[in-house]
This record gives C-alpha cells, sequence and structure tokens, in this order.
C-alpha cells in the first residue's frame, strides 16, 4: 500500500502543480502517470496468471555442510517478460517445528523455460523438504504485488558425509573369495522362508537372478539371492521405534553414526542388507556402494515410523535411534550423542 | 550432537552482468532532460554543455563495458578533476551561480543575463556522475529519480517550464530504468542467476518503453487539447480546501480590503459581507471603496493615505507661502483641505439627477473599514426608511451619469484650488511605477507612445483583451516574477486584481494619476425590493422596512478591484477594466467618448464590444499552425511551438532506432539461415575484406584458398562446407540442420577473424551495416 499511496500522491502534487502553474509538461506527466498506473495494474495481473513456477525434480541428494544444488524451473506463458518475481521457499526438515523461510527474485523471458538454480547448504543430514509457497509478481514499475499461492515440494536428501567408523574383526573366520564371516546368519522373523531369498528387482541386479517364473506370476520382477552373495554381507536391523521426540540435530548425529557403520561395515563385506519398518511394512536394503547408500538413504528417508513395537530380528548387527550398536546381545558401542563425530573419527571398533 | 545451525540457502550469482546499450541511452535521456529545461537569462550552449555530457556518460559507460573496477576507478578521477576544476575557478564559477541565483530565486528582470557557461559545464559533468555513480555502479534508480522528480516539479515555483521533449526523456529515463532496475540488472544476493539476465533486463525496458511511448501518444494530444479541463479538477480540490479552512477559521467573513495582489487562485465562499438599503435602485454599478493604492511593490499595493497625507501637506505648504504661520496652523490647515476635498464633487454637482441615499452595514456588524461610494458625502442622521436594527454609515451620492460639476457656481473658487492644486500634487506620487520591476510593461507603453486619455483607455483595453482573459483560477504566479508581468505577458489569465493592476501601471507609465482601487461593488440588479427580499435570507423584520427602499446582499463573490484615475474637473473616477462574462469591457468615465473608443478598438483588429464573447483574431494567428491548434490554450500552442522547434534535435534518434532494427533483423535472418545463405554470406564477407575477390566458391581449391585467407577455418571445414552447400543446391532432399548449424558456425568464426583484419572503417560497416558479426 506504501507503493500505491506515494504514486498517488505524486499524481496529486504533479496534477496540483500542473494545474497551478498551467504547466503542459506537468499536465504530460500527469496522464503518464494516471495511464501508467491502470496498465501497471493490468500487468500485475496478468503476470499472476501468467508465470508458473515448479521444480522440475521431485527428489535431489546433497550432502550435510555442502552447497546442494537445486533447480527451479520458471515459466512464463503470456508473452511479456517478467522482471522480477519473489519466489517465497519454504524450507523444514520432517522433524523440525519452524520452517525456515528464504525469498528470491527470479526472472523469465516469455516463451521459455528457465532454469534457475539455488544452493543449499544443510546444517543437518536428513530429509529436507524444500516447499515453493508463493509467488510474487509486481509490474515493471513494482506498485501492485499480485500473490500466487503455490504447493510445489521437493526432497532434499541430504546424506551424511562418507565418514567411515574404523572397525575391527577381531574373530571373523575366513570366508570364500577372501572374505571373513563370523556367524551363520540367523533365520528372520517375518519373512518367509521363499521371501527370504527373494526380493523385489532392483536396477544392477544381473539378469540371471531374475526369478522369472514368480515375476510373471505377480506381475513384478524378483530377484533371487544367491548363497554365495548372502555369504558375502552383513546384515543389520535397525530399530526406528520411539522417534517421535527426535529433532533434526538428534536424527543428524543417527544418520552420521549409521553412516559411518555402514561404511565401516563394507570394508568388511561386500554388501550390509539393512532392516527395518516402514509404518505397518518390512523393508530391506542392501547397500554395497556409494550409489546403493544414497539410494537407501533415501528409503530410509522416506519412511514412515513403525506402528507399534517391531518384531525382534535376528541379523548380524542392530542399531537404534538411541544410538546403541549391537551385535546379538553383545553391545558394540554406544554412541554418545554429543561426541558421536568425534567418537567416529578417533574410535576404532572392534566386533 | 552437533549445535543448532540454519538452513543456509544463497542464489551463487556472483558477477554482474556489464551495461547494455540500453542503459546508455537511458542515462542520457536523464541528464539530457534536466539540460533542457534552461532558464531565461542563463546564457549557456545548450548544444555544447550537451554534447560534454553526452561524451563523458558514453565513456564512463564503456569503461564499465570492460570493467566495473575500471568505470569506478574512471569514476572517481573525474570527481577528483571536477573538485579540482571548481577550486581553481572557484571566482568565475561563484559569480556565475549567484547570477544564476538572483536570476531564479530573486527577480525576473528583462534583459538581465548571466553567462552561465562554466556553471553548466560543470553542473553537467556533476549529473553525469551523479547519475552514472547512481544507477550504474551503486544500482539505486532513487537519487536520480528523485532529482528529475524535484526539478520538473519545482521548476515551475521560480518559472522554469520544462518543454515537453525534456519531459518526455525525463519520463523514459524515469520509468524505464526504474523497470531496467528492478529487473536485477545489478549485484544482489537475493537475485537467482538467470542464464540471460542481460537480454531479460533489455527485453524488460524495451517492453517498458513501448508501454510509455503509447501512453505518451495518447497523453501529449489529450494534454494539448484538454489542458484546461484537466486543470479544474486541481481547483476544486484547492477550493473546497481553502473554502472549508477559511469557514472553520470564520476568515471567510473578513472583508476584502487592502493592496495585497493575490499570486494565487481567488475563492469566494459566499459569505455575506456588506448589506445595503437605497432609497431607490442605481441605474449604474455602484463601487464602494475600501482602499486606494498608492506605490507597487513585490506584495501588490501600499496603502495611499501616507501619499494622500503628503499631497494634502504640500498644497497647505503651497497656501501658506510666503506667511510666517506655525506647524499647527499647517496642520489644521491640511485637515480643513482635506475635509473640503471630501465632499468637494457632491457639493459642486449641478446635474439635474437625484441623489441616492445608501446605507452600508457590514455583514458580521463589527468592521473597522468603510466602503464609501465615489461622489458621496456621509449623512450624519439615521434615515427614516432605515430599518431600526440596521447600523452603519449612510451616504449620499451622485451616479456618474448625474454628475455635471459647474465650477463657475458662486463659492466654488476654492474648490477649484482645491481640485487645481490636488491634481497637481498627486501627478508624481500617483504616476510613479518601479519600472526595473515591470521591463516589459514599460517596453510595452514606451513602443506605443500616446497623450489622450480616451486613446491611451483604448490602448490599455486593447492590451488586456489581446494577451488576458478572466479566470478566477489563473493558477500561481511563479515566486520569482511579477504578478502583473506574468499575468499580462506568460500567464494570460487572471481576475480584477491582475486586471486593474495592469491597468493602473499602465496609465501610470502615460502619466495620467491612477491608483488602485479594492472594495464592492453593487450592481443595480443585486438591489431587491422588499417583496424581492422576504424571499431571500434577508435577516431584518419586512414589516419595518419602508416601501419603495431597495436592497443588495454582497458577498465576497461581490468584492472587486478597479483603476481610478484622476480626471481634472470629476477627481477620481472609477474605470472599469475586468472584462464581463462576455469578455467584454465596458469602461465608462466621464468625457469618454465611447464612438473614439470603439473606432480605435476596431482599428487595433479587436471587436467592441464583443457579441459573443470572443475576440476576432489577429493576423499573426491566420495561419496553418493556427488552424491546426484550434482549441488549444495559449500556453498549449506555445508549447507545440518550441516543441516543433526542437524536433530536428530529435530526428537522429529514429533514424538511429531504424539503423538499429535493420540490423538485429539482419541478424536474426542469419540466425535462421541455411547453409546456401550461410555460404553465400562468407562469401560475401571474404570479397568486404578483399579477400578471394576471384572466387566464385566453385573452384576446386577453394577450400584450401579459403582456409589460408580465413585463419580461423580449416581446410576440413571448409571443404565440409562446399560440400553442404553442394548438396542444398543440387542434391535431392532437404537439409539436414546439424548441417545448417555447422554453416553457421563456420560463417560466425570467419566473422569474428575477419573483423580483426580490417580498418576502423570498415570495421563499423562490416559489424554495423552488412551486419556480418
Amino acid at each position: 500500500m506504501t507503493r500505491q499511496g506515494t504514486w498517488l500522491l505524486l499524481v496529486a502534487l504533479t496534477w496540483y502543480l500542473a494545474g497551478m502553474f498551467r504547466t503542459l509538461s506537468l499536465t504530460v506527466l500527469l496522464l503518464s502517470e494516471l495511464g501508467l498506473l491502470v496498465i501497471m495494474a493490468m500487468i500485475s495481473a496478468y503476470f499472476r496468471a501468467t508465470l508458473d513456477a515448479a521444480f522440475p525434480e521431485e527428489t535431489t541428494f546433497g550432502e550435510k555442510e555442502c552447497d546442494c544444488a537445486c533447480r527451479l524451473r520458471l515459466e512464463v506463458h503470456g508473452r511479456l517478460p517478467v522482471g522480477r518475481p519473489r519466489l517465497t521457499l519454504g524450507l523444514c526438515y520432517r522433524a523440525q517445528r519452524r520452517r525456515s523461510t528464504q525469498r528470491f527474485y527470479g526472472g523469465a523471458e516469455p516463451g521459455r523455460v528457465t532454469d534457475v538454480t539455488f544452493y543449499v547448504r544443510p546444517p543437518y543430514a536428513g530429509p529436507l523438504s524444500i516447499e515453493l509457497r508463493q509467488i510474487l509478481t509486481w509490474d515493471y514499475l513494482f506498485l501492485f504485488p499480485a500473490k500466487r499461492r503455490k504447493r510445489e515440494q521437493m526432497l532434499l536428501a541430504v546424506l551424511p558425509p562418507p565418514r567411515e567408523a574404523r572397525i575391527h574383526a577381531r574373530s571373523l573366520p575366513a570366508m570364500s573369495g577372501g572374505q571373513a564371516r563370523e556367524t551363520a546368519p540367523v533365520p528372520l522373523y517375518g519373512i518367509s522362508p521363499e521371501a527370504r531369498d527373494l526380493r523385489e528387482y532392483r536396477p544392477g541386479d544381473s539378469a540371471r537372478s531374475i526369478h522369472w517364473k514368480l515375476s510373471a506370476r505377480t506381475d513384478r520382477l524378483w530377484s533371487r539371492d544367491y548363497e554365495d552373495e548372502k555369504e558375502e554381507r552383513f546384515t543389520l536391523s535397525l530399530n526406528l521405534s520411539d522417534t517421535a521426540r527426535m529433532r533434526p540435530e538428534h536424527w543428524d548425529v543417527f544418520y552420521e553414526a549409521l553412516s559411518a557403520v555402514l561404511l565401516g561395515l563394507l570394508r568388511h563385506r561386500r554388501a550390509v542388507r539393512v532392516f527395518w519398518r516402514d509404518g505397518e511394512k518390512d523393508l530391506q536394503w542392501d547397500v554395497s556402494d556409494a550409489q546403493s547408500r544414497q539410494a537407501f538413504f533415501l528409503r530410509l528417508y522416506l519412511s514412515e515410523p513403525p506402528d507399534g513395537t517391531p518384531e525382534p530380528r535376528l541379523t548380524d548387527f542392530a542399531f537404534d535411534t538411541k544410538l546403541l550398536w549391537t551385535r546379538g546381545a553383545e553391545t558394540v558401542w554406544q554412541f554418545d550423542s554429543a561426541d558421536a563425530l568425534r567418537e567416529i573419527a578417533e574410535q576404532t571398533f572392534v566386533i | 550432537m552437533s549445535r543448532k545451525a540454519r538452513i543456509i540457502v544463497h542464489t551463487g550469482r556472483e558477477a554482474s552482468e556489464p551495461p547494455a546499450p540500453a542503459h546508455l541511452l537511458l542515462l542520457l535521456s536523464g541528464v539530457c532532460a534536466l539540460l533542457l529545461p534552461s532558464a531565461d537569462g542563463l546564457a549557456y550552449s545548450v548544444p555544447r554543455t550537451i554534447l560534454l555530457a553526452v561524451s563523458l556518460c558514453v565513456c564512463l559507460w564503456s569503461v564499465a563495458r570492460i570493467g566495473w573496477r575500471w568505470a569506478v576507478l574512471c569514476s572517481m578521477l573525474c570527481a577528483a578533476l571536477w573538485c579540482a576544476a571548481c577550486v581553481l575557478l572557484q571566482d568565475e564559477l561563484s559569480v556565475q551561480l549567484a547570477g544564476a541565483v538572483r536570476l531564479l530565486l530573486l527577480t525576473h528582470e528583462d534583459g538581465y543575463t548571466v553567462q552561465f557557461d562554466l556553471a553548466a559545464a560543470l553542473i553537467a559533468v556533476f549529473l553525469v556522475l551523479l547519475f552514472f555513480s547512481s544507477e550504474l555502479l551503486i544500482g539505486s534508480h532513487v537519487i536520480p529519480y528523485s532529482i528529475t522528480l524535484a526539478v520538473f516539479l519545482l521548476g515551475p515555483l521560480i518559472g522554469l517550464q520544462p518543454s515537453i521533449e525534456a519531459a518526455v526523456l525525463a519520463l523514459l529515463f524515469q520509468f524505464c530504468y526504474w523497470a531496467m532496475n528492478g529487473s536485477g540488472m545489478r549485484q544482489s544476493p537475493f537475485d537467482f542467476a538467470l542464464p540471460s539476465r542481460a537480454r531479460l533486463t533489455a527485453l524488460t525496458g524495451a517492453v517498458m518503453s513501448l508501454t510509455l511511448a503509447v501512453v505518451l501518444l495518447l497523453a501529449v494530444p489529450l494534454a494539448l487539447r484538454n489542458d484546461e479541463r484537466l486543470y479544474q479538477p486541481a481547483y476544486a480540490a484547492e477550493g473546497f480546501l481553502r473554502r472549508t479552512v477559511s469557514r472553520l477559521s470564520g476568515s471567510d467573513a473578513t472583508p476584502v480590503t487592502g493592496g495585497n495582489l493575490n499570486r494565487g487562485n481567488q475563492y469566494p465562499t459566499g459569505t455575506t459581507h456588506l448589506i445595503l438599503t437605497a432609497d431607490r435602485r442605481p441605474t449604474a454599478p455602484v463601487y464602494l471603496r475600501g482602499f486606494s493604492g498608492g506605490d507597487y511593490g513585490y506584495r501588490g499595493w501600499d496603502w495611499s493615505i501616507e501619499t494622500e497625507v503628503q499631497i494634502f501637506r504640500d498644497m497647505a505648504s503651497d497656501r501658506l507661502t510666503g506667511w510666517e504661520t506655525a506647524a499647527s496652523e499647517a496642520e489644521l490647515l491640511t485637515a480643513n483641505i482635506y475635509k473640503q476635498f471630501d465632499g468637494l464633487y457632491w457639493r459642486r454637482n449641478s446635474g439635474s439627477g437625484e441623489r441616492i441615499r445608501l446605507a452600508v452595514q457590514n455583514g458580521n456588524r463589527d468592521f473597522l473599514d468603510a466602503y464609501r461610494p465615489y461622489y458621496s458625502v456621509w449623512n450624519a442622521e439615521r434615515l427614516r426608511f432605515i430599518n431600526r436594527y440596521m447600523d452603519g454609515p449612510v451616504y449620499s451620492f451622485y451616479e456618474q451619469s448625474d454628475l455635471s460639476i459647474d465650477w463657475d457656481a458662486p463659492g466654488a473658487v476654492t474648490d477649484l484650488w482645491i481640485e487645481t492644486h490636488y491634481y497637481q500634487h498627486c501627478l508624481e506620487p500617483y504616476t510613479r511605477v518601479p519600472v526595473e520591476r515591470l521591463p516589459r510593461l514599460a517596453k510595452l507603453c514606451r513602443e506605443n507612445p500616446l497623450t489622450d486619455t480616451d486613446e491611451i483607455t483604448a490602448f490599455i483595453l486593447h492590451t488586456l483583451q489581446s494577451r488576458a482573459s478572466y479566470s478566477l483560477t489563473p493558477g500561481w504566479t511563479p515566486f520569482n516574477r511579477d504578478t502583473v508581468e506574468y499575468f499580462l505577458f506568460d500567464n494570460g489569465l487572471g481576475y480584477c486584481q491582475h486586471f486593474a493592476s495592469a491597468a493602473t501601471l499602465m496609465y501610470r507609465l502615460y502619466g495620467i494619476p491612477a491608483r488602485y482601487a479594492t472594495g464592492y461593488i453593487a450592481r443595480p440588479e443585486d438591489f431587491l425590493s422588499v417583496q424581492g427580499m422576504l424571499d431571500s435570507s434577508y435577516p431584518a423584520d419586512p414589516m419595518e422596512l419602508a416601501e419603495g427602499a431597495q436592497f443588495a446582499i454582497l458577498s465576497d463573490f461581490s468584492a472587486h478591484a478597479w483603476v481610478e484615475i484622476f480626471l481634472p474637473g470629476y477627481g477620481w473616477t472609477p474605470v472599469e477594466v475586468t472584462p464581463a462574462a462576455d469578455g467584454s469591457i465596458m469602461p465608462n468615465y466621464p468625457g469618454l467618448n465611447l464612438d473614439l473608443l470603439a473606432q480605435r478598438l476596431a482599428e487595433l483588429k479587436f471587436s467592441f464590444p464583443a457579441s459573443d464573447g470572443r475576440r476576432a483574431p489577429g493576423n499573426a494567428e491566420q495561419s496553418l499552425f493556427a488552424s491546426m491548434t484550434t482549441g488549444m490554450s495559449r500556453k498549449a500552442r506555445k508549447t507545440v511551438l518550441d516543441a516543433l522547434k526542437a524536433l530536428p534535435l530529435f530526428l537522429p534518434v529514429p533514424v538511429v532506432l531504424a539503423f538499429l532494427y535493420r540490423r538485429r533483423r539482419k541478424l536474426s535472418r542469419y540466425a535462421r539461415a541455411d547453409c546456401r545463405v550461410s555460404f553465400g554470406r562468407l562469401l560475401s564477407m571474404t570479397r568486404f575484406a578483399g579477400l578471394l575477390t576471384d572466387c566464385d566458391g566453385q573452384e576446386a581449391d577453394f577450400p584450401a584458398r579459403l582456409s589460408a585467407a580465413v585463419p580461423g577455418i580449416s581446410e576440413a571445414d571448409a571443404a565440409r562446407l562446399c560440400r553442404t552447400a553442394e548438396a542444398a543446391a543440387y542434391g535431392p532432399g532437404g537439409i539436414p540442420d546439424e548441417a545448417n548449424g555447422f554453416a553457421r558456425e563456420l560463417c560466425r568464426r570467419a566473422a569474428e577473424s575477419l573483423y580483426g583484419k580490417l580498418n576502423l572503417r570498415k570495421r563499423f560497416l562490416f559489424r554495423w551495416w552488412h551486419a556480418y558479426a
């Protein structure tokens, strides 16, 4: 209102002085100001209708405390360039109460898709939701703002940095293929014997491993785990219960410690199969390299808190949100939430 | 656990784009808009000053294209040089600036000129530096916008009337720069790093310019044709405010008297000021004088009482010449002469007409000012027909038509002596004019020497009719202008105060004693009978009113100003010089030969009195221009004339724009050209560069020769281009886009390579005329 008020005051002053001194140039100025006032109001409404913005990707990955590039697509359906629309972005972690709001100014030419990049430096690992909340367009003279509410969202999966826990395998027997293994895998509760060897197809699985008959029957692709693969991996069950009061900084430590443990375990096996419960569903994911680690964390970030108390699983290791790392009944390490990063950097964990 | 931290978001934008040519154009328009409106009397070369500003602008802009740091350094260097110039030339500069201040703020004397070359040059440099720094280095449009706005809005206060072309330039600068700056030309951490920010900025500026052009195309004719109508809302608003304030403060009941010349508009409220009761209805307007002006000054007219006292003292000293008398006797004699002069003409009237008795009651009953009719005496006793509630003086007076002074009657010797001596002594003080304040008016009278009173009156009427029109809302007089000069020679609009002042000064310049008088005018139609009063809001009880009495209620609408000239034999006589509603002026004073007046006015090509309220045009206006500008106000016509005179200065602009448009079209056509066109273009540009002039592109060794002549092209590329062009010309099918793109790219590389080999003239033609690069 201030700008319109100032403008109207200016028009009134111009009008008054033009009349009092009968100055033709001021009259021209006055008529131009009045004309522009009307045109700018129309242009503002026009921009509101013709400018659109959206995230071209639903999900993108970034690393904690690093600049993560996110893209935003601006598109003008009309025939006029939009000078400087203001885009309001809301950023928040899932467990965060307050949303961080940032405002940026864009611009778009007519008939062109303009992709702009902005950089987010997230302080914590975890799922960071970025929401385009509002597009505020102005006319060329910034007199008439026109708001348009948006609910476009994208997820920035902020991965913990690839810090690796130093793990010393105390009594791991040598395995075929040079790998070592300490104990035989224990049958998993909650998964049928047939399903224990089968899993849904993931990109990267060899065609040899696809269970064609079952896939044809169920109309989904299933992969078979071969015995030698089973021999070359650890299993880790995650307990994600009791997370209601966890804040982003707590989750950050959890993800940091989990990532370090996974990377540390991968030093000793080709893969780590992680089991956890997503709401009412049981999930498992094999982590073997950077790509699968990225995908694992994304799936983990998308998971809902487990309903009720999950059934106990018999896996090589277990890790919970209280940062307790166990192997069977034995505690490998209880991380200190305030000092976990130092522990990861300095401590050698014996399994 | 990590401590609580913020999510940092940024756009990664680091560098600012170099300024576009549009920025230079807008910068120039802003500076030129301020340098164009020069005041009369400031002697400096506008083209030279503008050339200096343009050169500096172009230099700074070019440096900014190279790099912003260089631009900052260059600006600082220029600022340092500017400061040094100011210090070194301070003596001359201070003289020029002091002269300009005197010219703009204190006076507006005709012929007073100030040499302003140095100051204008320094002001131009200062403006360029300020605008360049604000717009391009800091990225703020506020200061330049405010400066241009202030010059345009406040200029008229000191009589600067910016031309339409200056207004167009200022608008272009103000709004287009606003839009372009708004599109994020300058670096800002909150602006996304757009892939083509410069293009977007230019596009925004172009759209805004186009919008402004459309608005101006509509606004200029509308302003020229309807300027008076457009001003009316401003007057209505000001009138409403002033009437409201005066009613609330009670000043609306204050009598209109005094010699202050209003420099603004007049907004009467309709509040009752005087109630007149006459024993019969007058046949001509009755002038009730409350003030007579002596000397003319900046604020208007001084009260004449001191002049009058001096005149009577001089007359007393004439009478006492050779006598040895005390000062007290002289004072007594002065008072006696004054007393005798007061009713002199009433006493000496020998006409057959009956006197009129008139009671003048002030509306709020506490006025100390007396409003007295001409040729009157004060009646001490209350008259029978006066309502008992009424208060105020009662006068007996003769109407001018009933006046017939008999100087041969017995006892008239003393009165004649008084009349004659008064005339002798009033000649000097009442023909005094501050000529230095009124150079144009003095010149006008000097160039038209006249002696006969009727001829002088005719000339004054002609001048007023030809140069001015009546309006209660003539606008403001600039602070540094004389009100009468501005009214008569610039604005051409005014009301009774302005007409009367101008006429008074003109009478004085011709040597006729004249005074500016203010008071009220009661026209015959203002008087109503008892029955008429019953229907009005007259406050008295009609039952107590005498039969046949006439009443008039005068409000500030009846407040008036007129000229009174001293006619020997008739004394101070009112002369009406304010036009009536139909534009005609009907002066009347004893001895005025109306036939002669009409004849003189006819000779001066003016209708008198005008039958339709419109003036006949003069010969000078019988032109094509006059017919084109029919319906426009005088100021609008003058502005159009000025704009037409300045048109040649702006002719290069469309030429340059057309040139740039042609180049742009060529470039966009080449950007879509197929390989055959690109091949032809390549041949054409090599020939222009003086290479391969003997080739037509079909020679077997053409690729090798092309490669040798143009360093940026390999022989393989040249051979591929030839093959593609041949296939396009003689082949069966269409050309793939990839081949066309290759040809265009090769052409671009060749242009870049050839451009460096050309001399300056050929470079210009290569780039701007042929649009090869």
